[in-house]
């Protein structure tokens, strides 16, 4: 219910927020350029920054002496600092400033404090750069008087730290910068990967919702954060990394698809490829950022934070060595033997590994937080059992892998060139260099043997049982067949026990589907179906009928019952040029015939006339008039065409002589012409509705 | 991986493109995606379903021959073996591992060794004699046995409708 009521909820479009958002930085700059003047001259609130960072022991505490005394060295000391040319180290100082606390804190500038008077500020660099914002709050006059004129940058680091201290501006730039990742993002989708299909989107939904909620859990859950500063922190941490995630996801989605199709163009997969570089780059430009942060925090945000960082590197990476393998696999031709076993340790490797960091992250985790029993332990637990139990079945796997190759070293002989005799592996069916014999004298490739095996331990072509394992192999109980790959079965992990978004977003996106108009290419792919069954229709009129009806079905419904009128209507079958038999199918009669039956393939090329007006010259083709058989063409659109006109012709075909044997047989309906004159239609229909309704 | 069962598809395309058996046709729906095929199949002759033409779409898992695609009917059909959505059960189509039906032996289950053609010819034998104790569908099981005139008229409506003609 929930995801139903998110997706129906109305979102800004993009363009909107980027609007809203923009205006909203505007807003905050205006407000803190005016304010800040007003903030500085405010002494009760210089006096509670003094004691606030008293408290928290970056000042030190009041010695012995007056407050005046105490005031007018500390202020002596910032003027002191002041006098330094900090202005670029100035937002450092802030950013470092806000990074003060249990979390980050910055041992150097305790320690140095202790002669905070009598150290000169040129050798604690760190500790200046740390306070030079400070005197800014406690005295503004010394802080103008110090710096030999504010310049416009000045004035920028200014509004800038303001923004930063006060709530209402800091949550705007957030904002901004979401704004700008997502913009960011929408950008790259849009040069990369176009239009996303539905099931990338639900994934990528799915995998969002996941993230956000593990995150969340993390944050408030495991290292219960307190402060506002560390939760900002930790928010844009794990944006730039969820982000990345995300593209992951997306790259591997459309790796699977692409996978899929044997004319993908080299420039898809080389834009894929480039775009899996740079997110490999810049995961490991978040390692060093998190090996940067773990010298001068904790270990265990160390750990933490390295964890996330390397599960994104080695899927990254998997991917693409996946990539690579697949298109090594597309090109060549020839199977070298020990390729097999080296992809299959590939994988092997990057899933246990990826398995293993994520069980100790996880063990981590429920370690580390000091709340065992709350709700973010059991879901961690959770979470443990599955990566668990998927670790111990992908171990389970690997030896019943072992075993098989051990059955293939030892009780396969490697076959002679007379075993192979030229024939094709009967698995991949390509032609054999070195083959492996099985006792039934069937010759496979080991490779191809071994993934069968793996599966079925049986020659494929005889389905003589074999005996993997000697002794235990009646006992065993045999490997679940269906290995998906380690990612696929990642999807929608904590379904069982949360409302699950996939599934019910996938729901409502078929509500939509149904309720909605098809869109124009799927009409216009339905129509040319429709249109091979009903040449005699224009493609206009079912389009126009599809548009209404919304289904395939209900459209050649309406055609069968006569309620379809296209308007020019030419009349397309007459009784008797039913009545002869396949050969007039073939075009080239010449005669008025032939305008009409190219119809139905005239209109394929008609959503890109200009592009290519007649991509293939009609008579190269001979209409596969008997059955034949047909050209094999290299080129993806031909094949496909090709195709469809066998199709067309095929049905044809069996038409002709359906009605052919039905009026040979004295039947009554074989005068049943396909209604197809205006004349005839709506008695027909008349006369067809009750037996069509009959039939459904 | 894909990239195996890619090839191999292709392969058994050529091969049905260049030397299709009668009366069947199959290719990719659509050339970007090779892993959905749609297939045409004849009603063999002199049976119930005598001269029409049936659409189906097959569906090739990413490992293809290592398991068996799936196959379903795209048009309507009323047989022993087919299920009301038009999926087709027949022994060949069963993965290795599962025996839904609890009787095949592994002979008759899937293996690589099999191919598109050879499910398409498994297809035509089914409709010329259903096999009435697998019942996908029970009605039709039953009015194979039974009646065996009003399932030829039933046959005879989805002759037609398959060819794309009017009913009597
Ligand atoms: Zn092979
Ligand atoms: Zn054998």
């Amino acid at each position: 219910m929930p995801a139903l009521w998110l997706d129906r909820l109305p979102l800004p479009n993009l363009p909107a927020y980027t609007a809203i958002s923009v205006t909203l930085l505007l807003c905050s700059v205006y407000f803190a350029v005016t304010t800040q003047d007003r903030f500085e001259s405010d002494a009760v609130s210089r006096l509670t920054f003094a004691e606030a960072l008293q408290r928290r022991c970056l000042l030190p505490p009041p010695v012995n002496e007056s407050a005046h005394d105490q005031r007018t060295r500390l202020t002596d000391y910032f003027v002191l600092l002041a006098t330094y040319p900090t202005q670029r180290a100035l937002l450092h100082g802030f950013l470092r400033h806000k990074l003060r606390s249990d979390f980050l804190y910055w041992p150097t500038v305790a320690t140095d404090w202790g002669e905070y008077g009598e150290r000169a500020p040129e050798s604690t660099a760190s500790s200046s750069v740390f306070f030079a914002p400070t005197i800014y709050y406690r005295d503004p006059g010394a802080w103008t008087a110090a710096l030999p004129e504010p310049s416009i940058q000045a004035n920028l680091v200014k509004t800038l730290a303001f923004m930063i201290h006060e709530p209402l501006c800091l949550w705007t730039l957030i904002n901004m910068a979401y704004c700008l990742l997502v913009l960011l993002g929408k950008s790259i989708q849009q040069s990369m990967f176009g239009e996303l299909r539905v099931s990338e989107q639900t994934q990528l939904k799915d995998k969002f919702w996941n993230f956000v909620f593990y995150k969340f859990i993390f944050v408030f859950g495991v290292i219960n954060v307190q402060h506002m500063d560390e939760v900002v922190l930790w928010c844009s941490w794990f944006s730039a990394l969820g982000f990345l995630h995300l593209l992951t996801q997306l790259c591997r989605d459309r790796f699977e698809y692409l996978s899929l199709s044997a004319s993908t163009p080299r420039r898809t997969h080389g834009r894929l490829l480039c775009l899996l570089s740079a997110i490999l780059a810049l995961s490991l430009a978040l390692l060093v950022i998190c090996v940067y942060v773990g010298l001068v925090a904790s270990l265990n945000t160390f750990a933490f934070m390295a964890a996330e960082c390397v599960l994104l590197l080695i899927r990254t990476f998997h991917t693409m060595i996946r990539y690579a393998i697949h298109l090594y696999d597309v090109a060549q031709t020839a199977q070298w033997e020990r390729k097999g076993s080296l992809v299959y340790l590939a994988e092997l490797m990057f899933e246990v590994t990826e398995l293993v960091i994520d069980l100790l992250h996880h063990v981590h985790m429920l370690l580390w937080g000091n709340i065992i029993l709350s709700m973010a332990s059991l879901i961690i637990c959770m979470e443990l059992r599955h990566i668990f139990y998927q670790l111990r079945h992908r171990l389970a796997r690997h030896s019943h892998y072992r075993r098989v190759v051990r059955y293939i070293e030892l009780e396969c002989v490697q076959a002679t060139p007379a075993d192979i005799d030229g024939d094709q592996c009967a698995i991949c069916w390509d032609a054999m260099e070195t083959a492996r014999r099985l006792d039934c004298k069937h010759c496979f490739h080991a490779t191809c043997l071994r993934r069968w095996l793996e599966q079925d331990p049986s020659c494929p072509t005889c389905r003589k049982g074999l005996d993997l394992s000697g002794q235990t192999a009646s006992g065993q109980p045999r490997a679940q067949p269906h290995h998906r790959p380690h990612w696929q079965q990642h999807r929608g992990r904590f379904v069982s026990f949360l409302p699950s978004f996939s599934v019910e977003v996938n729901h409502t996106q078929l509500l939509r589907a149904n309720q909605q108009e098809v869109p124009a290419s799927q009409l216009d792919s339905m129509a040319r179906q429709v249109q091979q069954l009903f040449p005699h229709v224009s493609l206009s009129a079912i389009t126009e009928d599809l548009q209404q009806s919304g289904s395939m079905e209900a459209t050649v419904e309406n055609i069968l019952e006569g309620s379809v009128h296209d308007h020019p209507a030419p009349p397309m079958f007459t009784s008797d040029e039913l009545a002869d038999d396949g050969g007039s199918w073939s075009r080239p009669d010449g005669d008025g015939g032939d305008g009409r039956e190219e119809k139905p393939y005239r209109h394929h090329d008609r959503p890109e006339p200009a592009l290519e007006p007649e991509p293939v010259p009609e008579p190269q083709w001979p209409e596969p008039a008997a059955p034949g058989g047909s050209r094999f063409s290299k080129s993806a659109s031909e094949r496909h065409t090709l195709l469809q006109r066998r199709k067309a012709a095929m049905l044809e075909r069996a038409r002709r002589r359906y009605l052919a044997t039905q009026s040979d047989g004295g039947d009554s309906g074989g005068t049943v012409s396909t209604s197809s004159d205006d004349s005839g239609a709506p008695a027909a229909s008349e006369a067809l509705r009750p037996a069509a309704l009959v039939g459904r | 991986m894909a990239g195996n069962a890619l090839k191999r598809l292709m392969a058994e395309y050529k091969q049905l493109t260049l030397n299709p058996p009668e009366g069947i046709l199959a290719g990719p729906i659509n050339e970007e995606n090779f892993f959905e095929w749609e297939a045409l199949i004849t009603g063999p002759e002199g049976t119930c379903f005598d001269g029409g033409v049936f659409t189906a779409k097959l569906t090739f898992p990413p490992d293809y021959p290592l398991n068996p695609p799936k196959m379903q009917f795209c048009c309507e059909m009323f047989h022993p073996n087919i299920y009301a959505d038009g999926r087709v059960c027949i022994s060949i189509l069963h993965a290795p591992g599962d025996d839904p039906m609890g009787y095949e032996t592994s002979a008759e289950r899937w293996s690589p060794v099999q191919s598109v053609e050879k499910i398409l010819l498994s297809v035509v034998s089914m409709l010329a004699e259903p096999n009435d104790e697998s019942g996908a569908n029970v009605d039709a099981a039953k009015m194979w046995r039974q009646d065996r005139e009003q399932f030829q008229k039933i046959a005879q409506r989805l002759v037609r409708k398959s060819l794309g003609l009017p009913p009597p």
